[in-house]
């Protein structure tokens, strides 16, 4: 809602409110004021006319009742009637009461009654002689003064001054009309009125709208009439009533009071028309209203204007704040109005001013603010990179460091003997495969839940239930390397025990101090195989075969080094013949156990690098001394490029011996041995070349059979297993060679034999070459 | 003169022995590994000359790893002369300094070994 229209009602509204308030107000002052002041009118009049009413009858009553003491009409009454003296009394009373009435204008006739109810004397000659004994006002007179209503008689006793009899009556007319004054001679407003009326309700005077025909005939009876004889009112006990509103005989609204003249039983009543009292107040609230209007529609009008005026002032102020909210800052109210809005209107334009300066300082401020989240945001930017390149790096060292790790892991597990880290405190940090294996469990979570004095039940084997980890707490204590005493046994989880070997390094730190150790061990049952060895058949029998051959040779030997004593020569030959045959035996034992090995797969070729020169050069050391005893020249070319080459030099070594050992023993004095190590892309090929015996042709392809000899080389050489070159076929073999010879009988053998230039496989094999 | 222990379970093979060394040195001869052991601690002879197939309660192998673990023992060298195969490599590995095939090997070469460790 506009101003305007909020204005041009509600203040409006509030005047008129207030004027209808105050109006009201002043209405029901005012009535209050007339209702008063009627009521003081109404009944001043009323009891000024009742005590005139009062008086009146006093008076009336006094003066009759005076009347009736007179002397004359005391005689009058007293003489009797037609005696003489009666007329000249008559005479008397005439003139008395012609005097009398025409001294009092009141009254309009006079009666003297006797005791009988005769009129005796009246100023109307023609009631003379009339018998009013049954009259009311001759009844009650005989005892006092009475009023005869309506008639306006009063009568009154008449009584002998001496002796106080009754006498009779005196009955005065009062003037017609007389009272009526009261009734007319009013005072109560225009439409007021004042009548008496009887305990019947009859009028006794006449009223004022309805004329003197309602005396005595018209009977009324209003809330008025009512209240004035109402033995309980206030107008029966103090003779005055209150004023109040009712309706008159009229139906009339009136407002009036009652008086009682208790004299004659009569009502004064006095009242005058409600309209005519209200008079006044409808005329004030007709002021009011029309007041209230009129000062309604003013304000409206003044409020238009006023309010246009306002409202366009402060609707120009709207519209600059409109503009100003769009943005333009250069907008200017520029209002001249010295009034509060003007002031207004000045201050907004200030405001504005310094809104513009503001708006001006914070764009640069924002600006500035700008360039400094630029500057921040690349910096920020360059540290992230910065810190992305740091974390880069970290996950490629925690990649590395894990990969590494689980390098190390890979190789932890690998390990063919069990390794259980422990730190200081003996705390599982490490268990590989092998250890989880060896102790018979199935996963590291099992063991390191445990604990390690519970999984690894290191123990004696003659006391295994006590558990010994010494070798563990000395090298964590002492920071040495120990390994277990006497046979130790672990006990496995399913109770079972094993005999193991074991040792334990201590872990150092970079400053040495002791941080834990790592105890590595084996199962060597098969170690312990040695007292498995003893039922072994082959480990066994060439034991058993060796034993006493040992015995044998070396006391040959001290018996030949003169040891017992200096021998004969006889002594010496026999000896060196025992001796002989002692070697044979130990020969043929070896070579038994050799093609044992070799047969049961057990050979072990153990290959690291090797100079084959230096190893043939070895070799040749060996026969040297039986080649200078048969005159052999022993010669040896090797190729310069010759590689060093993986090949087990035990084994490939035998070789090499076997067969030079071969050159030398078939040939004969003063022959050539050669040996030649050549290689192509491949292979190593070495060559021993004899100019001996040869073999025979018919028998070249059994040249490499187990225990064969050919003929021409028994009869050369009595003594030879015929092993050797089975013996060496199957080494080169196994180091991944291939042997093969040429040969003429009479004229001599070349025996070639391969490596390959990547070496021999290794292999494990339980035994190598005796 | 030098100590020299054998070890050595063959009545006939250490016969030789005491023969062969008494003369140059002293000789201490132990038929078992417990008795061995327990000569080498206590007498702590210079050399062990120790046998792999003995009888009893420890082979040669417990031996040289008892002879390893006690200090008294720790540094004697261990030659080990055996009619055992193949046990060069795992007698090294136990500890000891050499590995000879008695059969194949001469007593004076066995001397000259003994010679040789014992500078």
């Amino acid at each position: 809602m506009t101003i305007k229209k909020k204005l041009t009602i509600f203040i409006p509204l509030v005047i008129s409110i207030i004027s209808m308030s105050l109006g009201a107000f002043f209405v029901w002052f005012l009535f209050n004021n007339e209702f008063n002041s009627a009521s003081r009118n109404l009944q001043s009049v009323s009891m000024l006319k009742a005590e005139s009413i009062n008086n009146y009858i006093d008076d009336s009553e006094n003066y009759v009742a005076n009347l009736g003491a007179s002397s004359v009409f005391r005689d009058l009454l007293k003489s009797l009637r037609g005696s003489s003296d009666y007329s000249v009394k008559k005479n008397l009373a005439d003139t008395r009461i012609n005097r009398i009435l025409s001294t009092n204008s009141s009254l309009s006739g006079l009666d003297l009654i006797d005791t009988e109810g005769v009129i005796l004397d009246s100023n109307d000659k023609t009631s003379i002689g009339k018998n009013v004994s049954n009259q009311e006002y001759f009844i009650e007179a005989r005892k006092k003064t009475y009023i005869k209503e309506a008639y306006n008689l009063v009568s009154t006793p008449i009584n002998d001054d001496a002796t106080g009899k009754f006498l009779g009556i005196a009955v005065t007319r009062l003037s017609p009309g007389y009272i009526e004054k009261f009734a007319t001679d009013i005072g109560v407003g225009s439409s007021g009125e004042v009548f008496l009326i009887n305990r019947a309700g009859y009028f006794l005077t006449a009223s004022r709208y309805l004329g003197s025909s309602v005396v005595l005939t018209k009977q009324i009876s209003t809330d008025n009439t009512k209240a004035c004889f109402d033995p309980n009112g206030q107008t029966q006990k103090t003779g005055f009533g209150r004023v109040f509103f009712f309706n008159d005989y009229r139906g009339v609204p009136s407002i009036g009071t009652n008086a009682y003249i208790s004299q004659t039983d009569w009502c004064l009543i006095t009242k005058y028309d409600k309209g005519e009292f209200y008079a006044p107040i409808y005329l004030l609230i007709e002021i009011t209203i029309v007041g209230v209007i009129i000062s309604a529609i003013f304000t409206i009008i003044v409020l238009e204007l006023l309010s246009s005026r306002f409202v366009s002032a402060i609707t120009k102020l709207q519209k600059g704040v409109e503009v100003i909210e769009n943005g333009n800052l250069e907008y200017k109210l520029s209002m001249t109005r010295t009034d509060e809005i003007g002031d207004l209107s000045r201050s907004f334009d200030k405001m504005i001013m310094s809104l513009k300066e503001s708006r001006a300082a914070i764009d640069t401020k924002v600006a500035e603010q700008t360039e400094e989240i630029r500057r921040k945001s690349d910096e920020t930017k360059r540290q992230q990179m910065a810190i992305l390149n740091i974390l880069e790096d970290v996950e490629a060292e925690k990649n590395k460091a894990s990969q590494e790790r689980d390098k190390i892991n890979i190789i932890v597990q690998s390990i063919g003997d069990g390794v259980v880290v422990l730190d200081s405190k003996m705390n599982i940090i490490l268990v590989n495969r092998k250890a989880i294996e060896i102790s018979g469990y199935s996963s590291s979570d099992e063991i390191l839940s445990k604990g390690f004095n519970k999984v690894f039940r290191f123990a004696s084997e003659s006391d295994p239930k006590v558990p010994k980890n010494d070798f563990i707490t000395k090298a964590l204590t002492e920071g040495v390397n120990t390994e277990m005493t006497s046979r130790t046994v672990l006990t496995r989880k399913d109770d079972t025990t094993i005999a193991v070997s074991d040792s334990c390094a201590p872990l150092k730190d970079k400053n040495g101090s002791i941080i834990g150790c790592v105890v590595v061990f084996r199962d060597v049952t098969k170690e312990r195989a040695i007292d498995r060895m003893k039922t072994e058949f082959i480990s066994l029998a060439s034991h058993q075969l060796r034993t006493p051959l040992t015995a044998i040779k070396w006391l040959l030997e001290m018996l030949l080094g003169g040891d017992a004593g200096t021998l004969t020569s006889s002594q010496t030959e026999y000896i060196k013949n025992i001796s002989l045959s002692n070697e044979r035996m130990i020969a043929l034992v070896n070579s038994l156990l050799n093609i044992s090995r070799i047969e049961s797969g057990r050979l072990s070729v153990e290959p690291m690098p090797t100079k084959l020169p230096e190893l043939v050069t070895n070799t040749i050391k060996e026969v040297q001394s039986k080649a200078n005893e048969k005159k052999i020249e022993i010669r040896f070319e090797a190729d310069p490029n010759l590689p060093t080459v993986n090949i087990d030099p035990k084994l490939i070594g035998e070789v090499y011996l076997n067969l030079l050992t071969n050159s030398v023993n078939y040939t004969g004095t003063g022959g050539v041995v050669r040996v030649v190590i050549g290689m192509n892309s491949t292979q190593i090929v070495s060559q021993v070349i004899d100019n001996g015996i040869g073999i025979p042709e018919n028998q070249k392809n059994r040249v490499f059979e187990r225990f064969f000899r050919a003929d021409n080389a028994v009869k050369f050489r009595p003594d030879g297993t015929g092993l050797g070159l089975y013996l060496i076929k199957e080494i080169v073999e196994a180091s991944g060679g291939n042997m093969w010879f040429e040969s003429t009988e009479g004229k001599g053998s070349t025996f070639y034999f391969s490596i390959p230039i990547s070496g021999s496989l290794p292999k494990k094999g339980e035994i190598s070459l005796t | 003169m030098n100590k020299i222990l054998f070890i050595e379970d063959d009545i006939p093979t250490g016969n030789v022995y005491k023969d062969k060394f008494s003369k140059n040195y002293d000789v201490l001869w132990a038929t078992t590994g417990i008795d061995g052991v327990s000569f080498a601690v206590r007498q702590k002879p210079e050399i062990i000359i120790l046998d792999l197939m003995l009888g009893g309660d420890l082979n040669g192998f417990d031996v040289l790893r008892e002879l390893k673990l006690h200090a008294e023992t720790q540094k004697i060298p261990v030659i080990v002369l055996t009619n055992l195969e193949a046990q060069e490599a795992a007698v090294k590995e136990a500890g000891a300094v050499e590995c000879f095939i008695k059969t194949n090997t001469s007593i004076d070469k066995i001397e000259d070994v003994i010679q040789k460790y014992l500078k």
